[in-house]
């Protein structure tokens, strides 16, 4: 072990004497097609389910919006978050009007990124209240997470990293919803 | 290959590697720094889960560049699992302590300390969250005049040994002008701080549990507890690493990003089960006494 560290140590000090935090823009990318599938057959649930569902943007009330990582700081992240909602999940929430309906409005808490190993991981942390027929029923907490393989080290890496974390955490709060209905019931 | 462990061991050092040799206060110093500037950084936003990371990389070597590439994929995709499920471990410790403000409770431990002992004048509600590499360092302390000093502070924290153990370090460096000179490579004092938590349960689900029993008071306590011996051996470093002493060496097990490990250092304090240690290398460690590998030194007993 002491070994490893005496060889790496020098390195890694090289590495990090020559970086600095910088912003990198959140862009919606393309969803991975098993995301995509599992989105799918979430939808295909709640289509068939005895309720109604409203889900609101996702809120970023993070306490901490300066930086994801040691490296790289997200910017646009409302705006990432308002065109999912308009691109990806309204698309999948049916339309049909039920006696119960189950609002959701979740809250992002937290955005980031560290680097473990040859490894980035993301975390999106949301808690999300929800309501049935109006009346406020409880919250949960959901926990997207991500593992990329570290290439490079680019400033885009963590950004996505980032990115797949919250589309884990999407896909996460949607797949809940039918959970929620049950108990309406 | 070098920059296959360039990338991979990355974040070691700000992942507490301790790998940075201390530098003891000395009256001079402390008598040049007549008005400190502060930064107190906590990269993180909540606790890192203790992860068995799968470490083969080393031994890749000898399978060449291509032998290296396969194995980091493979240890890849292994540490993606084993990241995923401590994360499910931890998470119900992790969601019950979200209103935790790790950066507002280090600040209110530490902002006393560093009015008193450092003359700081800028403290803030909060520890700050940017990464300042040794450019932005240096064009801070580039700016220091005369009896102006800087302070840098850098505390992480995690789980180890399979969620039975929280560790949390803090890493200090202090930059002071003296006849307008200040070198960002010559720090006039550093040193590290660790405490170590008891060992709290069985390990995995069980740890957790009992982290987390009655809104996670233990886990809550613990870190007010680690806050505060930090702050503690940071006080009592400035005035004492130079006079300090206890003849034998004592065997103790700590950790880091890679894992754990053996080291030797003097133990200098006891209260209870718990012990303080100067390493070898300066550092001070605060542990419980089962994580000593050698019986204490007469001399050293409290």
């Amino acid at each position: 072990m002491k070994k490893l560290s005496t060889l790496i140590l020098p390195l890694a000090l090289i590495s990090t004497s020559a970086l600095a935090v910088v912003d990198v823009e959140m862009k919606v990318s393309k969803l991975p097609k098993k995301v995509s599938k599992e989105q799918q057959e979430i939808s295909a649930q709640l289509a068939s389910s005895n309720c109604a569902y409203v889900v609101n943007p996702v809120m970023d009330i993070r306490q901490n919006k300066d930086a994801i990582s040691w490296k790289v700081n997200a910017t646009g992240v409302q705006q990432w978050f308002n065109a999912v909602h308009q691109d990806v999940i309204t698309p999948l929430i049916p339309t049909a009007s039920k006696d119960i309906v189950v609002e959701v409005t979740p809250k992002l808490n937290m955005l980031y990124t560290y680097n473990e190993q040859l490894n980035i991981n993301g975390m999106a942390v949301s808690t999300v209240d929800y309501s049935i027929n109006g009346k406020p029923a409880g919250q949960y907490h959901v926990r997207g997470f991500n593992s990329d393989t570290n290439w490079a080290n680019g400033d885009n890496e963590y950004v996505d990293s980032a990115e797949h974390a919250a589309q884990h955490l999407i896909t996460r709060i949607l797949k809940k919803l039918p959970e929620i209905c049950g108990k309406a019931g | 290959m070098k920059k296959l462990l360039l990338i991979g061991t990355i974040g070691l050092i700000l992942q507490g590697c301790s790998g940075m040799k201390s530098i003891p206060m000395t009256q001079k110093t402390k008598d040049a720094a007549q008005q400190t500037r502060t930064y107190n950084l906590v990269l993180q936003d909540e606790v890192r889960p203790a992860v068995n990371l799968s470490n083969s990389t080393s031994g890749a070597a000898a399978g060449g560049l291509v032998g290296a590439l396969i194995t980091t994929a493979i240890d890849s995709s292994i540490n993606e699992d084993r990241a995923i499920g401590a994360f499910g471990v931890a998470a119900p410790l992790l969601n019950n302590t979200l209103d935790l403000d790790f950066r507002k409770l280090i600040v209110e431990e530490f902002n006393p300390v560093l009015i008193s002992e450092f003359n700081a004048k800028d403290t803030k509600e909060r520890a700050e969250t940017k990464y300042l590499d040794e450019d932005k360092i240096k064009a801070q302390i580039s700016t220091l005049k005369d009896g102006e000093a800087a302070l840098y502070l850098y505390t992480h924290y995690q789980f180890f040994d399979n969620f039975k153990v929280v560790l949390f370090e803090t890493n200090a460096t202090l930059y002071v002008a003296k006849e307008g000179k200040v070198s960002v490579s010559k720090p006039d004092y550093r040193n590290s701080f660790t405490y170590i938590s008891d060992t709290v349960g069985n390990g995995g689900m069980d740890s957790i549990r009992l982290w987390n029993d009655e809104n996670a008071a233990l886990y809550r306590t613990t870190v007010n507890t680690a806050l505060s011996k930090i702050k503690e051996m940071l006080q009592h470093d400035i005035k004492v690493a130079q006079q300090e002493s206890c003849l034998t060496g004592t065997k103790y097990t700590r950790y880091n990003a890679l894992g754990e490990f053996n080291s030797v250092g003097k133990i200098t304090a006891r209260e209870g089960k718990r012990i303080q240690i100067r390493d070898n290398n300066g550092s001070l460690i605060n542990l419980a006494d089962n994580l000593l590998v050698k019986e204490l030194p007469k001399e050293c007993k409290a």
